[in-house]
């Protein structure tokens, strides 16, 4: 359990982190918080001839608020426990920061980071999910180049992205649904009207999730649903937004009934296999608990507790 | 027998009974504390092995060249060439039908377990070390894997030796009393066949071993982390054709052991190996994936069990076929027989059994080799038992705490010796039961549970039973030829010229506090105050002869011989105090800080001021006193043993949609015998619990069809935490052993024991006994199956 032997380069700037990216790739590897990279390092199954760290790179760790576009925006560099801690995500998108809480324990959420856990893309993982429900997308750069894309296009398979070996992610953005997108003094947004669930089944707190849900509606003052969005972790090789589940809720009241459909339609989009931690059906079975429970839990979160205080 | 409430200390004038703070914890709570990584010499060279990808396959060849020409790579050896250094490693064992078979120290011809290792790397560090093991290229040529027991057992199955057939390490059968004519009298016969899994131990500190040879003396020293320095040295002697006073084994202190460090390792002889070959310090510190893939393994059991009573639910007799998954190599010194024999011995339970009997095969298999685990056979064999007790219950429609009340042994039948040859020599099993049905609201509980069924949530309680046998003596084991293992323990104790005490044991320790508890022991004793002594183990060369820690010996075994040693002090102190005071030596005594006349108690003399005349450093002593305060002793724990008991009681919580099962009580009564410090007693009671309910829900070693292990981390082997427990509750009961010295038992594996099948009983018992538990871990899936299969018919929702 002792890493290959591999040079170490920590740039100050990001311009020096892309040149010696670019220099050395494809053998180069991007050093973020190290939560998942050090472990695979020292089991010796990825062995990069090159480690860029971006640990001392300057101005890849802000957290800021896009009023126009209703977007939280994270530098890659943000620790989880910051971005879990931060007023402005606990005010603007208190889902965001429930989720995190389910990522690992603190001393991983204090080392681990955004852009680390969007870019390693384990689909078990709640960023992931995060970035598939809230319509995010990543910033990736590289020397001469900078595109953006969505979680639809940047996720690929298990554990794999669309980041070429030269490119950082930068940044990511994560839009928080808001019905009218009034700014409150304080300056953290106050989206109304959305309320929002999330479920996760884990063997042990702290551990991956077999499966997590997380969903935001929309429900009028007739009681309907108006607008709807639900993600899954563990329902496939990358995160799953269930369309069809979510176009089936809108124009109904909540109800058992239409939940358990829902469920069943979030399920039927979901790709799940065996594992060592679940079979395939146990996993479906799961996933379609977990989303009655946090549809449940959305309807039970009432307008006072809707996303965003 | 009554319960004993233990006085407050401060009304306390002993320091046994006392809860004092443990001497070791500021090292080990400030980071002071020095582990087996902490030891560096000069001019040391670090290994690293080669291990086998495949579960069983031939060697064709092996490669070293590479390696061999990496920058800083100073030495390898494969199988052939290591064993031209040292023979492997040979464990006998008596029981009729046992083979010996070879365990290499590194593969000859063939591989038996993935993990196994193949050929060492010896560098100028680890890292160059894992370097070159990347660059030896090894011709394996698979062969058919045999991972399971069901597979071994199969007519068909490969052979895993050549020297045994069947795969069958062995296959006894013994039958006490007469079963089949005490079946005919049973109203009720229930059986199941039960499967615990195979467990890792999982210290903290994995395990490691630094060797060096002195040339000049022709001496070794081995620092190991190991819970059996006396053993370790009597294999290595043997594997290393040096006589045992030539050996010096040694620990800093140890992370954790569990069993998974009271075995010789292969890895430790190759390091002495080498450190001979090369005469230099040869180190290895075994990593986590090394430590789940290589180490020991634990407690894998099929058991089918058949319990048969009377109208009344009395016991009439039990039948056992039990088979334990022994893995590749038989291992030193336990073989898979200790897990199999103590198994069919202590499956009898804290009940009374006449007619019994049993088959009991160990069987080898392309897998890591089995070896002890806390508890060793008893957490299986509890569960077996009382789950059965359980579905006795269910079939009489009694409750279940009724069957127990009717079967356990009670005050009238000590002591009793189970047929088997278990020594119950005193206890409290069903004031314990009682107890605990007092404590857990027993009948407040069935009238919520029934609230809550109606609120749509599935609440059970379960309960298990159980005698913990401890601290075997040495007139048991010699039919079994464990002749490495010594079953006594030794003790010196030595009063320096300014009146401290150092007391060293054969114990060794591996975080329980003995530095504390055996220096209690002393300190009542020799009237010394428990700050001025001090306690060193773990050492063959500061320690008498003796066995060291495993089998929950330590308080009795240990604690007896430095009992009896520092009796002889005391004994002299006595006599020096009486010339000193111008006594006879009837007419003193010894109290706390001195030795006092028992006619005029205001004339004392210190004890401090004694060691020093004793030492002749002033004063005088009486003719013929040797000079100097120094004494050795041995203790031979009671031959058959003695028994703690204890129940353990949980509530538990089933999700029907997911199976999750969460714990909301968890209770242990338990009788230990006197207890040194009530304190160190919980802390072994709860980390046993923890490690229990790991086993009910959590952990399990996974092999694929293909002898692949598959969840050799901590990210998927799961070990419970904080967060996955609840508060553990204890209650003491204190019924001093009349076999042991100070009438302590042992206390170290208990906590373990009765998770498995007190879980499951609650598990059953929350889904209406609508469905049966029979595989250990439960996990939410396999709960969750247990609930849809129960709907058709017996729907549970
Ligand atoms: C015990 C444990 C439990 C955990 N539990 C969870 C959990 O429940 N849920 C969860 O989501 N995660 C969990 N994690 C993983 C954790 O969240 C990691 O922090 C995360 O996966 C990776 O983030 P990192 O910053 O540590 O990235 P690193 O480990 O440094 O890097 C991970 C990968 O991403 C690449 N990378 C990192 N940053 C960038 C970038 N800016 N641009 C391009 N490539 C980049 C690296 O090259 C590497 O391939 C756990 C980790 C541990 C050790």
């Amino acid at each position: 359990m002792k890493p290959p032997p591999f040079k170490y380069i920590a740039p100050r700037s990001l311009d020096e982190a892309l040149a010696a990216l670019r220099e050395c790739s494809p053998d180069a590897k991007v050093l973020a918080g190290g939560q998942s990279l050090v472990p695979l390092l020292n089991f010796r199954l990825v062995q990069p001839s090159v480690l860029v760290d971006l640990n001392g790179v300057s101005g890849l760790d802000s957290i800021t608020w896009d009023p126009e576009r209703s977007e939280l925006v994270f530098g890659a560099m943000v620790r989880q426990a910051d971005a879990e801690r931060s007023p402005l995500v606990r005010g603007a998108c208190p889902l965001f920061a429930e989720a995190l809480r389910h990522v690992g324990h603190r001393a991983i959420r204090n080392r681990g980071t955004i852009g680390g856990s969007l870019a390693h893309a384990d689909p078990s993982a709640e960023l992931p999910l995060l970035l598939a429900l809230l319509d995010g997308r990543v910033r990736l750069l590289s020397v001469g180049r900078d595109r953006w894309l969505g979680a639809r296009d940047f996720f690929v398979s298990y554990l794999t992205t669309a980041l070429r070996p030269d490119e950082i992610l930068v940044e990511a953005r994560f839009r928080v649904p808001c019905a009218t997108g009034r700014t409150a003094s304080t300056g953290v947004p106050r989206p109304e009207a959305y309320r929002w669930g999330f479920m996760e089944f884990s063997r042990r707190a702290g551990d991956f999730a077999l499966a997590a849900v997380a969903t935001v509606l929309r429900i009028d003052r007739a009681g309907m649903i108006q607008d709807a969005a639900i993600a899954v972790a563990g329902g496939g090789p990358t995160p799953v937004r269930a369309s069809r589940a979510e176009q089936t809720l809108v124009g109904y009241p909540p109800s058992t009934h239409l939940f358990a459909e829902a469920a069943h339609l979030v399920v039927a989009a979901c790709e799940v296999e065996d594992d060592i931690h679940a079979s395939a059906e146990y996993r479906r079975e799961l996933i379609g608990v977990l989303v009655e429970r946090a549809l449940n839990q959305a309807v039970a979160h009432g307008s006072a507790d809707v996303c965003g205080v | 027998m009554a319960r004993v409430t233990v006085p407050p200390a401060s009304v306390r004038e002993t320091f046994v009974g006392r809860s004092v703070q443990r001497k070791e914890d500021s090292r080990f709570l400030t980071g002071a504390a020095r582990y087996l990584g902490d030891v560096s010499l000069p001019r040391m060279l670090h290994v690293a092995f080669v291990r086998s990808p495949y579960a069983h396959a031939r060697v064709r060849s092996v490669s070293l060249e590479a390696a061999l020409g990496l920058r800083g790579v100073v030495a390898a050896y494969t199988g052939p060439q290591i064993h031209a250094l040292a023979r492997p490693i040979r464990t006998p064992f008596g029981a009729a039908s046992y083979r010996e078979t070879d365990y290499p120290l590194l593969a000859v011809e063939k591989v038996r377990f993935a993990g196994e290792p193949v050929a060492v790397i010896v560098a100028e560090s680890r890292y160059v070390a894992e370097d070159g093991v990347g660059l030896v290229r090894v011709d394996y040529e698979p062969l058919d894997p045999v991972v399971s027991i069901d597979s071994a057992i199969a007519p068909s199955a490969p052979l895993v030796h050549a020297e045994l057939p069947g795969n069958l390490y062995c296959d006894e059968r013994q039958e006490y009393g007469d079963v089949d004519t005490a079946k005919a009298r049973a109203a009720y016969v229930v059986e199941g066949t039960f499967r615990s899994q195979r467990s890792a131990a999982v210290p903290l500190e994995c395990r490691g071993a630094l060797a060096r040879y002195d040339a000049g003396t022709g001496r070794l020293t081995l620092w190991t982390s190991t819970q059996l320095p006396h053993v370790v040295r009597y294999g290595l002697a043997e594997c290393l054709g040096m006589p045992e006073d030539q050996i010096h084994v040694l620990s800093p202190d140890v992370g954790g052991g569990f069993g998974n460090k009271a075995s010789l390792a292969p890895e430790q002889v190759v390091v002495s190996a080498i450190a001979r070959d090369l005469q230099r310090p040869i180190k290895w510190i075994e990593d986590r994936l090394e430590n789940f893939l290589a180490s020991s393994h634990g407690q894998e059991e099929r058991i089918w069990l058949r319990l048969s009573a009377d109208i009344h639910g009395q016991f009439l007799a039990l039948e056992a076929d039990i088979i334990v998954n022994g893995g590749a190599y038989s291992i030193f010194p336990d073989t898979p027989l200790n897990e199999l024999l103590n198994c069919a011995g202590c499956i009898v339970g804290p009940y009374k059994f006449a007619h019994y009997r049993y088959r009991a095969r160990a069987v080898a298999t392309t897998t890591c080799p089995h070896g002890p685990y806390r508890g060793v056979a008893r957490p299986p064999a509890n569960f077996a038992l009382e789950r059965l007790v359980n579905i006795l219950a269910a079939r009489m429609r009694v409750d279940p705490i009724d069957v127990r009340r009717r079967n356990l042994l009670s005050a009238e039948d000590f002591p009793y010796r189970t047929v088997t040859g278990l020594e119950r020599d005193s206890g409290n099993y069903r004031e314990a039961l009682e107890l605990a049905v007092q404590r857990l609201g027993y009948a407040e509980f069935r009238a919520r549970q029934a609230e809550w069924r109606a609120q749509g949530r599935y609440v059970g309680v379960g309960v298990a039973c159980f005698a913990e046998e401890c601290a075997v003596g040495t007139v048991k084991r010699q039919p079994r030829k464990l002749y490495s293992i010594a079953g006594y323990d030794g003790a010196r104790v030595r009063v320096d010229p300014h009146g401290r005490a150092i007391v060293f044991s054969s114990a060794a320790g591996s975080g329980q506090g003995h530095e504390t508890t055996l220096a209690q022991l002393a300190a009542d004793e020799l009237g010394i105050p428990l700050e001025d002594i001090t306690v060193r183990s773990n050492d063959t060369e500061v320690a008498p002869y003796g066995m060291g820690s495993t089998g929950s010996r330590t308080a009795v075994s240990s604690g007896g011989a430095v009992v009896l040693a520092a009796r002889k002090i005391r004994e002299q102190l006595l006599l020096l105090g009486a010339h000193v005071l111008n006594e006879s030596r009837d007419n003193v005594a010894i109290r706390p800080g001195s030795v006092y006349s028992l006619r005029d108690p205001s004339r004392s003399v210190s004890i401090q001021r004694l060691a020093w005349v004793a030492h002749r450093k002033e004063g005088t002593i009486p003719p013929g006193f040797e000079p100097g305060l120094e004494a050795v002793a041995f203790y031979d724990p009671p031959a058959y043993g003695v028994s703690s008991n204890a129940v353990h009681a949980a509530i538990v919580e089933v999700d029907p949609r997911t199976g999750r099962v969460t714990l909301l009580r968890y209770l242990v009564v338990e009788d230990t015998g006197r207890m040194i410090n009530p304190t160190i007693v919980e802390g072994q009671v709860k980390g046993g619990v923890a490690q229990g309910v790991g086993k009910a829900l959590f952990e399990e070693v996974l092999y694929d069809e293909t002898g692949q292990l598959v969840n050799a981390s901590f990210m998927d082997f799961l070990v419970p935490t904080a967060r996955e427990l609840c508060r553990i509750e204890v209650e003491h009961m204190e019924t001093p052993s009349p076999l042991t010295l100070g009438g302590m038992k042992g206390c170290a594996e208990g906590g373990i024991i009765g998770g498995p099948a007190a879980i499951g009983n609650a598990i059953v018992d929350a889904l209406q006994g609508r469905a049966e538990v029979y595989e250990l871990p439960f996990t939410p899936e396999k709960v969750w199956k247990l609930v849809r299969r129960a709907t058709p018919d017996s729907p549970v929702l």
